[in-house]
C-alpha cells in the first residue's frame, strides 16, 4: 500500500508542478509582452520627438496628441506613463492625483514597485529596470504585477529626457492557463474523491467482505475475483489520469502555443498601430515642409526628387519607411522618392481613394503587386487648395523581424497566388533575398518570412483554417526540431483577409520536456502496475487459498466423505474457521458410522430375522400339503375349513418373509442373479400366460405387444417377478372386463417394458411414493387385495440393481402404466439399493434444491409455502413455475430449466387432477 | 392350496440357495455365519422338499391309475433317493467343518458343483416332466 499513496501522492505532485510550469511558462511570456509595449510605445514617442523637435517639456505636457502616445493601455487594466529622468517627476499619467508628483514622494508610499524604478532612476546613463511585484487590485485581491522601464533616447527641445514605464498584472495575459490550473485543481479533487471512495470500498470490503460473502461465493472463488476486479479498477483509473495529465499538459503547451500566436497577432497589431503613428508623423513633417512644397509645385520632377532623398533617406535609416509618393490630385503617381524610375501611373489603392474621398489621412494595410506594405496617405493642400497627395509607406516584413526579435519563433506570410503577378514577384523576391520559391506551395506563396523553411502545416487545408480564426493548428516537425505552427488572417485596409500570417513557435524542448514527463508516467504507473498486481495475486491467494480448501473439503463432505480435514494456518479467522470445520467433520464422522453401524444392523437384522422366519415355512406348508391333502388321515369340513385358513394365512406369512427376504437381500446387494441368454419377448409372453388363470372372474383380457426384441445375458427369473408383480397389480385394480397390455421394445441400449391398465389410476401424490416400502397409495382397495406392501418397492431394487429405471404415468379413471428398463447390458456387480427410507424426504430435498437454484435465496421461502399448504406435487409445482413465467420473475430459458427440474423429479407422466 | 406351485416355487428357492452359496463361496465374500446358515436352511428346506414329494407326490402317482404315471413315479422316486443321499452326506460332511477349511477345500468345491449339477438336472426333469404328468393324473384341489 505505500507504493500506492507514494504514486498517487507523485501523480498529485506532478499535476501541481506540471501547473506551475505551464503557468511560470506563460508569466514569462506576459512579462514579454509587457517589455515590448514599453519598446513599442518609446519608439512612437521618439518619432513624435524628432518630428517635433522644437517642443519643450511644457509644449508636451500641453500636447493632446503626445499624451495620447505617452500613455497608452497595456494588458487590460496597465498603463504606461512618462517620469522626466532630470527631474523625477511623473509628467505623464494617466492619474490626474499621481500626474505631476515627484519620484521620491511616491517611492515611500509604494515601496515595492518604486524599488524597481531605482535603478533606472539613479541610473547614468540611463538604465532599464523590471521587476515582478504584488498587488492589491480594486477588488482587494493580491495579485502579481511586473513593470518594465525603458530609457527613451530622444529628447525635447529643452533637453529633457524621458523613461517609460509599462505596467499591469500578468495574469491579463495568461487567461488560458488560469483557466487549466482550474481544471488541474477539479482534476486534483476528483482524483481525491476518487481515492478516498476507492479506500472506503476497500476498506469496507476487507473488513466485512468475508462476513457477507455467501457460500455460494466463496465456492466459486469469487472473493479473490472481486479483489482482482478491485485492483483492476485502481489500474484502470490511475491509467485514466495518468493519460489525463498527459492530455492536459498537451493542452497546457497547445494553449502556451495559442498565446503565443495571439500575443504574435497582438504585437502585429501594435505595431500597424504604432507604425501608422510614426508614419503619420513623418507625413506631418511632410506635409509642413513648405519647401518642399514649392518644389512639388513647380512640378519637376528631378528636382523633387533630388530633393526630397535627404528626407526620405533619413526617414528610411531612421524609421524603415521604404516607400514614399507625390500623387497628383488625378491619382497620378508624380514622384516615387524611393525609385525614381517608376512614375506615371494611375494610383489605385484603398487607402488613397480613402484619402482622396474623406480629404483626410488614410491608412492600411495593403497588397501591391509584389508584398504587403503599410500605408498612410494624406491629402496635400497648400493655402487650403488641394495639390495632390503624400504618401508614406512600410513593408510588413519589418514587422515580422520586429516581432520575432530574438525568440525562438519563425513568422512567414502566405497569400494566394492569383493575388499576384508571378513574374513581378519572382523579380521582387529576386531582388529582396527571398529565397522562397513561386511553387514552394500550391494555391500560395510565402511573400515574406523570417525563416526559408517551408514547413508542412504550410498547406491550403491550415491557410482555410486560419481564415476561419482557427489559431493553433498542429505541431510541425522540421529536422530535429519541433514548431508549434499556427497562425492569424492579415486584414487589409479594406478589411479582406487576403492573407495569412503564420506563427512557428520553436517547442521542442517544451515538447521533448512532454515526452519525457509521459515516459515517466507510464514507467511510474507500468511499475505501479505490475507492484499493484503481484500484491494483487499474492493478497487475493492469501485470501482465497484456504477458502478454496475450505469448500473442496466442504463439497468432499458433501459427497459423505467424512474422513476430510483441513489444514489452515492463516493465524486469523480462517484459521479458526478451519479448526471448526475439522470438528465438525469430526462430529459427522461419527455420525456416520454410527449411522453405517446402525444400517448394518439394521440389514442383518432384516436378513437373519427373515432367514429365521422363512426357515421354518417350508416344513411348515410341506406339512400343511400334507394334512390338506389327507396324508396323515381323512379330514372333515370343520378341519379342513379351519386348515384352509391356516394354509392360507401361512402362504401370506411366508410372502410378506419372502418379500422382506428379498428387501434385505436388495439393501444388502446381496440380490442373486441367474444371468443366461434368452429372448426376453417369451418370458413376457409367460407372465401374460400366467395372468391369464389370475382372478378369471374379472375376465381381463390380456395383450402383448412385444417389438423385435434381441437375444440378451438375464436373469429370466427376476424379469418375470418384475413383471409378474406389476401385471398382478394391473389384474387386481381392474375392473371386469377391462385391459392389461404387457409391452417390450427396443429402445437403444436397453429394452422398454410397460404394464397397462384401465383402472381407477395413481394421483400424483401417489406417484411419488408409490415405490416406498408399505405405501398404501389407496387404503381401501389395498386393504380389499391383500398386498404385502412390498412389491413395487421389490420391483424397484430389482430394476435399479440392474441400472434399469422405473417409472408411473397415470390419469384418473383412465388407467396406469408402469414403465422398467433392462439394458441389455446385465450387472453383475450389484448395488446396494436404499428402499426401507422414505423416498419423500430425497424428494422433498431435490425440490428445495431446485427451488434454491432457480429462485435464490427466495425458493426456500417459496418452498416453505408450498410445504405447509402440502402442495408439492408436480401440477402445482408446473402451473407455479408457467405463472412465474408469465408473470416475467423468471426468463423462459430459468422456467423450462426448473421445469425439467420437477419433470425429473415426478416424471414426465400426465398428471392426476 | 396346490402342490405343484409350492413344488416349484421351493425349486426356485432350493437353486437360489445353492446359486448363492456357490458364488459366495468363489467370490470369497461370504462370513461364516451366513454360509453355515444358509447351508442349514438349504438342507431344510431339501429335507422338507424331498419329503413333501415323498408324501404328497410320489404317493399320489403309486395310487394312480395310470400305468404310465405309477411307473414314472417309481422311477422318479428311486432316483430322488440316490440324489437326497448325495446331498444330505454332501450337508452332513460339511457342516460341521470351519468355513475357513471349507473355502480352501477344493473338495467342498468340487462335491458342491456336482450336488448342484445333480440337483439342477433333477429340477428340470421334475418341472418338464414328472409335474405334469401329476398334474394330468392325480391333483386334487386341497
Amino acid at each position: 500500500m505505500k507504493n500506492f499513496w507514494f504514486v498517487v501522492i507523485a501523480i498529485f505532485l506532478f499535476g501541481f508542478v506540471s501547473s506551475a510550469i505551464g503557468s511560470e511558462s506563460l508569466s514569462s511570456s506576459a512579462s514579454d509582452s509587457i517589455t515590448q509595449r514599453a519598446f513599442d510605445i518609446s519608439k512612437q514617442i521618439e518619432i513624435y520627438l524628432s518630428s517635433n523637435s522644437d517642443m519643450t517639456l511644457e509644449d508636451l505636457k500641453n500636447s493632446e496628441e503626445f499624451g495620447d502616445i505617452a500613455v497608452q493601455t497595456v494588458g487590460y487594466t496597465g498603463y504606461t506613463y512618462l517620469i522626466v529622468k532630470e527631474t523625477g517627476i511623473l509628467e505623464f499619467h494617466p492619474d490626474s492625483d499621481i500626474r505631476g508628483g515627484s519620484y521620491n514622494n511616491f517611492k515611500n508610499e509604494f515601496p515595492v514597485i518604486w524599488n524597481i524604478i531605482d535603478s533606472t532612476v539613479e541610473s547614468e546613463p540611463c538604465e532599464d529596470s523590471s521587476g515582478f511585484y504584488e498587488w492589491r487590485d480594486l477588488e482587494n485581491n493580491i495579485r502579481e504585477k511586473y513593470t518594465y522601464h525603458h530609457c527613451i533616447e530622444a529628447q525635447t527641445a529643452d533637453r529633457y529626457t524621458f523613461f517609460i514605464g509599462a505596467s499591469t498584472y500578468l495574469d491579463e495575459y495568461d487567461e488560458v492557463v488560469s483557466g487549466n490550473d482550474y481544471l488541474f485543481y477539479i482534476l486534483g479533487v476528483s482524483i481525491l474523491i476518487i481515492f478516498v471512495l476507492l479506500f472506503v470500498l476497500l476498506f469496507n470490503f476487507w473488513k466485512g467482505g468475508g462476513e457477507n460473502a455467501s457460500s455460494g461465493e466463496v465456492a466459486s472463488g469469487k472473493i479473490s475475483h472481486k479483489f482482482m476486479v478491485i485492483l483492476g479498477i485502481i489500474f484502470i483509473i490511475i491509467f485514466i489520469i495518468g493519460s489525463l495529465i498527459v492530455y492536459f499538459q498537451n493542452q497546457v503547451l497547445e494553449n502556451q502555443a495559442a498565446t503565443n500566436i495571439n500575443e504574435v497577432q497582438k504585437d502585429f497589431a501594435d505595431l500597424e498601430e504604432s507604425s501608422i503613428r510614426t508614419l503619420s508623423a513623418a507625413l506631418e513633417v511632410v506635409l509642413q515642409d513648405d519647401e518642399m512644397k514649392q518644389v512639388y509645385l513647380e512640378k519637376d520632377r528631378k528636382k523633387l526628387f533630388d530633393y526630397g532623398q535627404p528626407l526620405f533617406q533619413n526617414l528610411k535609416d531612421k524609421y524603415d519607411i521604404t516607400h514614399f509618393y507625390f500623387i497628383e490630385t488625378s491619382g497620378v503617381n508624380f514622384v516615387r522618392l524611393h525609385n525614381e524610375k517608376v512614375f506615371g501611373d494611375k494610383i489605385n489603392r484603398i487607402t488613397f481613394l480613402e484619402a482622396k474621398e474623406t480629404g483626410a489621412i488614410a491608412s492600411g494595410i495593403e497588397l501591391g503587386k509584389t508584398a504587403y506594405a503599410l500605408r498612410v496617405v494624406s491629402p496635400y493642400y497648400d493655402n487650403g487648395e488641394l495639390i495632390g497627395y503624400v504618401e508614406l509607406g512600410q513593408e510588413i516584413n519589418q514587422f515580422l523581424d520586429i516581432i520575432r526579435g530574438e525568440e525562438n519563433k519563425e513568422l512567414s506570410v502566405l497569400v494566394k497566388k492569383n493575388f499576384l503577378d508571378e513574374e513581378s514577384w519572382s523579380e521582387y523576391s529576386e531582388n529582396n533575398g527571398i529565397r522562397n520559391n513561386w511553387n514552394d506551395l500550391d494555391g500560395y506563396v510565402i511573400i515574406d518570412a523570417t525563416s526559408e523553411e517551408v514547413l508542412p502545416c504550410f498547406s491550403s487545408e491550415n491557410v482555410n483554417l486560419i481564415l476561419n480564426d482557427a489559431n493553433f493548428i498542429d505541431y510541425s516537425n522540421l529536422d530535429s526540431e519541433t514548431f508549434a505552427c499556427g497562425g492569424f488572417p492579415l486584414i487589409d485596409a479594406s478589411g479582406k483577409k487576403s492573407g495569412v500570417v503564420f506563427s512557428l513557435n520553436d517547442v521542442t524542448e517544451q515538447y521533448e520536456a512532454m515526452g519525457k514527463i509521459r515516459m515517466v508516467i507510464f514507467s511510474i504507473l507500468t511499475i505501479f502496475s505490475m507492484i499493484l498486481i503481484f500484491i494483487g495475486l499474492y493478497v487475493a491467494r492469501k485470501i482465497s487459498r484456504p477458502i478454496v480448501e475450505l469448500n473442496l473439503a466442504a463439497e468432499k463432505i458433501g459427497k459423505k466423505n467424512f474422513k476430510t480435514r483441513v489444514n489452515i494456518r492463516t493465524g486469523d479467522e480462517l484459521e479458526v474457521l478451519g479448526h471448526t470445520f475439522n470438528e465438525t467433520a469430526r462430529v459427522l464422522d461419527g455420525m456416520d458410522k454410527e449411522h453405517k453401524q446402525l444400517e448394518k444392523a439394521k440389514t442383518e437384522f432384516l436378513s437373519i430375522t427373515s432367514h429365521e422366519l422363512r426357515s421354518p415355512m417350508t416344513p411348515m406348508q410341506a406339512q400343511l400339503q400334507m394334512l390338506a391333502g389327507e396324508y396323515y388321515g381323512k379330514l372333515n369340513v370343520k378341519q379342513k375349513n379351519s386348515l384352509d385358513i391356516v394354509a392360507r394365512n401361512t402362504k401370506r406369512l411366508d410372502s410378506i418373509i419372502v418379500d422382506f427376504l428379498e428387501i434385505s437381500r436388495i439393501e444388502a446387494a446381496r440380490l442373486k442373479f441367474r444371468f443366461a441368454k434368452g429372448d426376453p419377448a417369451k418370458c413376457v409372453r409367460n407372465i401374460a400366460s400366467e395372468m391369464v388363470g389370475l382372478m378369471p372372474e374379472k375376465k381381463i383380457k390380456i395383450t402383448t405387444k412385444i417389438g423385435k426384441l434381441p437375444v440378451i445375458e438375464y436373469d429370466s427369473d427376476r424379469l418375470g417377478q418384475v413383471l409378474r408383480n406389476l401385471a398382478n397389480n394391473a389384474v387386481k385394480f381392474s375392473k371386469a372386463g377391462d385391459k392389461v397390455s404387457i409391452a417390450a421394445s427396443l429402445k437403444g441400449s436397453f429394452i422398454l417394458f410397460s404394464v397397462t391398465d384401465q383402472g381407477i389410476g395413481i394421483s400424483a401424490e401417489d406417484q411419488i411414493r408409490l415405490f416406498e416400502p408399505f405405501y398404501q397409495a389407496e387404503q381401501t382397495i389395498y386393504r380389499e387385495h391383500q398386498g404385502t406392501g412390498l412389491g413395487l418397492a421389490i420391483v424397484r431394487g430389482i430394476v435399479e440393481s440392474q441400472n434399469g429405471k422405473v417409472w408411473i404415468e397415470s390419469k384418473k379413471d383412465v388407467g396406469t402404466t408402469f414403465y422398467f428398463t433392462l439394458p441389455l447390458k446385465p450387472v453383475r456387480n450389484i448395488r446396494p439399493i436404499k428402499l426401507l427410507f422414505s423416498k419423500k424426504e430425497g424428494i422433498d430435498k431435490k425440490i428445495k434444491n431446485l427451488f434454491s437454484e432457480v429462485l435464490g435465496p427466495m425458493g426456500t421461502q417459496e418452498f416453505a409455502g408450498f410445504e405447509q399448504k402440502k402442495q408439492l406435487n408436480k401440477k402445482s409445482l408446473i402451473s407455479y413455475i408457467e405463472n412465474l413465467v408469465k408473470k416475467g420473475i423468471v426468463t423462459e430459458e430459468n422456467g423450462e430449466v426448473f421445469k425439467a427440474g420437477i419433470l425429473g423429479i415426478f416424471g414426465r407422466g400426465e398428471m392426476k387432477k | 392350496m396346490k402342490l405343484i406351485p409350492q413344488l416349484k416355487q421351493e425349486h426356485v428357492e432350493i437353486m437360489r440357495s445353492f446359486a448363492s452359496i456357490k458364488e459366495g463361496v468363489v467370490g470369497g465374500k461370504v462370513g461364516d455365519a451366513d454360509l453355515i446358515k444358509e447351508l442349514r436352511e438349504l438342507k431344510n428346506t431339501l429335507v422338507a422338499h424331498l419329503d413333501l414329494e415323498d408324501k404328497m407326490l410320489y404317493s399320489a402317482l403309486a395310487k394312480s391309475e395310470t400305468v404310465e404315471a405309477k411307473e414314472l413315479g417309481e422311477k422318479y422316486s428311486v432316483e430322488m433317493l440316490g440324489i437326497s443321499k448325495i446331498a444330505l452326506t454332501f450337508f452332513e460332511k460339511y457342516m460341521s467343518d470351519a468355513i475357513a477349511d471349507l473355502l480352501k477345500s477344493a473338495e467342498f468345491r468340487k462335491e458342491l458343483d456336482g450336488v448342484i449339477s445333480a440337483v439342477t438336472k433333477r429340477v428340470e426333469a421334475e418341472e418338464t416332466i414328472l409335474y405334469p404328468v401329476y398334474e394330468k393324473c392325480c391333483e386334487v384341489s386341497i
